[in-house]
């Protein structure tokens, strides 16, 4: 096989890889605070796409001015949800917070059903679909622009868990005894974490919505995306990039070569391999904290 | 049960496993609200106060079992204990030269002078993941101290440590009365500290208060001896 057209899937996977992390990236917020993998992070990024169409397309508002309002309805929402249905939760057992979180999930995709049908609509961002080629090599324009707004995110996020804000929060992923001791309210951080996923989860949706169209399918992104936070390590964000790219390249790359062999349907396969063998090899990924299974 | 702690005194709270100790603790600082009762800070009733609010009221604490922040170096512990005292405002951020430098100043002079008291020093870039127990309870302590609390409750502060770590501890504990003019709630089970720093104590057994006072005579009371030797004398 030529070296370009390999290239050409290294590059377009690494783009894809980067898209999951910037959904990944949600759920390793509300991971860090909490030790809650949010099975709802998939209905969150799907109504955050609603709401940036609701506001777009049906009141009709320039998407510059649509996007950061859902931004800050979600963030909204978000905490909204930790503040009603999760943190009664506290102290239970961990099975149930995942229900929870499961319920959410069914409970965001029914009710967007409800109000805005089934029917798959687009947002319409106006990236363009004219071929674009770096050197010899084929670039999706619109997965290029979502992996810019992934890398963008990750730098805020570094940053922000530079801020005092963010010192806090990481205290809270760290020990919350000590934090209370320390006069940190760990129900606020974690509220917070819901608010910052929720923001993500925005942004995911609108990047998505685009690729995809915007339905009730984008919740499923969950299923990549939580194979990408546990390669990472759940708990950081760096990881969850770097797993992003890894797992991007690794089925855009492996698909291509196993599908002759299995007729079709080795990308979903690939995914399903990385996310067994990560959980039965490496149960901290690649970046998580040892400790993690001790909590 | 029915206690005081004066201001500036160091005050002794022993008892055998399981009669209480940490349940007051946990009491006055909000982790576990009482059942029943009240507990007054300066004169304000806190009962039922979240244990953070507890904290920027100024009580600061350390823990039986520790609860450091396992992931940070020693500094980076240390100076969240600061962080009641840091406000996260965006604005004075942004004009950091102009509204936020002083109290930065002010709060970085405070935790030097602490870390320089508990002698951490040389470990202070450290992970507390890594260091010895003994240093981290003096971590601990430093995280506690330089929140610059009215109310400082230490829990089995010596915990684990040899006679010469107890002896340091010890001394820390009384320079912090002299020079910060903390009052102190001390749990330990090392009668000879209590005896040696404790201004008053009390006693505890199954949550009842069994004998308070002066420490020489609290100890020589024979219910204390019997809660601690067992009735062994019959």
């Amino acid at each position: 096989m030529e070296l370009v057209f390999l290239a050409e899937l290294a590059a377009n996977g690494a783009l894809t890889g980067l898209l999951y992390s910037l959904f990944a990236i949600g759920l390793v917020l509300i991971y860090k605070a909490s030790s809650v993998p949010n099975l709802a992070q998939g209905g969150l990024t799907m109504v955050g796409a609603y709401i940036v169409l609701a506001l777009a397309r049906d009141i009709g508002l320039p998407l510059w001015v649509a996007i950061p309002l859902a931004a800050v309805v979600m963030f909204g929402f978000g905490m909204g949800i930790e503040r009603v249905a999760l943190r009664r939760l506290a102290g239970r057992p961990i099975v149930m917070i995942l229900m929870m979180t499961l319920g959410i999930d069914i409970f965001l995709r029914g009710t967007t059903l409800a109000i805005w049908g089934g029917t798959s609509r687009s947002v319409e961002l106006g990236v363009g679909y004219d071929p674009l080629f770096i050197g010899d090599v084929l670039i999706s324009r619109i997965h290029l622009v979502g992996a810019a707004v992934a890398l963008l995110l990750f730098v805020v996020f570094v940053l922000f868990f530079r801020s005092r804000l963010g010192i806090r929060l990481r205290a809270i992923a760290d020990d919350y005894m000590a934090s209370w001791s320390v006069g940190i309210s760990v129900e606020r951080g974690v509220g917070l974490s819901w608010g910052l996923a929720s923001i993500v989860a925005v942004a995911a949706g609108v990047i998505w919505g685009e690729i995809q169209g915007v339905d009730q399918s984008l919740s499923l992104l969950l299923l990549k995306g939580l194979t990408v936070a546990v390669l990472g390590g759940l708990d950081s964000i760096f990881g969850a990039v770097l797993a992003g790219l890894i797992l991007g390249i690794l089925e855009n790359v492996g698909s291509t070569y196993l599908d002759p062999f299995v007729g079709g349907g080795s990308r979903d396969l690939i995914v399903a391999a990385v996310l067994i063998l990560t959980v039965m090899l490496r149960p901290h990924g690649l970046f998580g904290r040892q400790d993690i299974e001790r909590v | 049960m029915d206690f005081s702690i004066h201001k500036g005194e160091i005050f002794g709270l022993v008892g055998p496993n399981g009669s209480g100790k940490t349940t007051v603790t946990n009491a006055i600082t909000g982790f576990y609200p009482p059942n029943k009762g009240s507990i007054c800070l300066d004169g304000k009733d806190i009962t039922g106060t979240a244990p953070h609010k507890v904290a920027k009221l100024g009580v600061a604490r350390t823990f039986q079992n520790l609860a450091l922040f396992n992931g940070m170096s020693v500094l980076e512990n240390i100076l969240l204990g600061r962080h009641i005292h840091m406000k996260p405002g965006v604005l004075p951020t942004a004009l950091y030269w102009w509204v936020a430098r002083p109290s930065e100043i002010r709060n970085r002079e405070v935790v030097e002078e602490v870390i320089e008291f508990l002698q951490l020093e040389s470990i202070r870039n450290e992970l507390v993941d890594g260091i010895p127990i003994g240093l981290k309870k003096r971590v601990e302590l430093a995280r506690a101290l330089v929140a610059e609390p009215h109310l400082l409750i230490l829990d089995e502060p010596m915990a684990g440590m040899n006679q010469e770590e107890k002896g340091y501890m010890a001394r820390f504990i009384l320079d912090a009365r002299a020079e910060r003019g903390i009052s102190v709630l001390l749990i330990e089970h090392h009668m000879d500290v209590i005896t040696g720093i404790c201004d008053r104590m009390l006693a505890l057994n199954y949550g009842e208060m069994i004998a308070s006072g002066i420490p020489k005579e609290v100890v020589k009371d024979p219910r204390v001896v019997e809660a601690y030797i067992g009735g062994a004398h019959g």
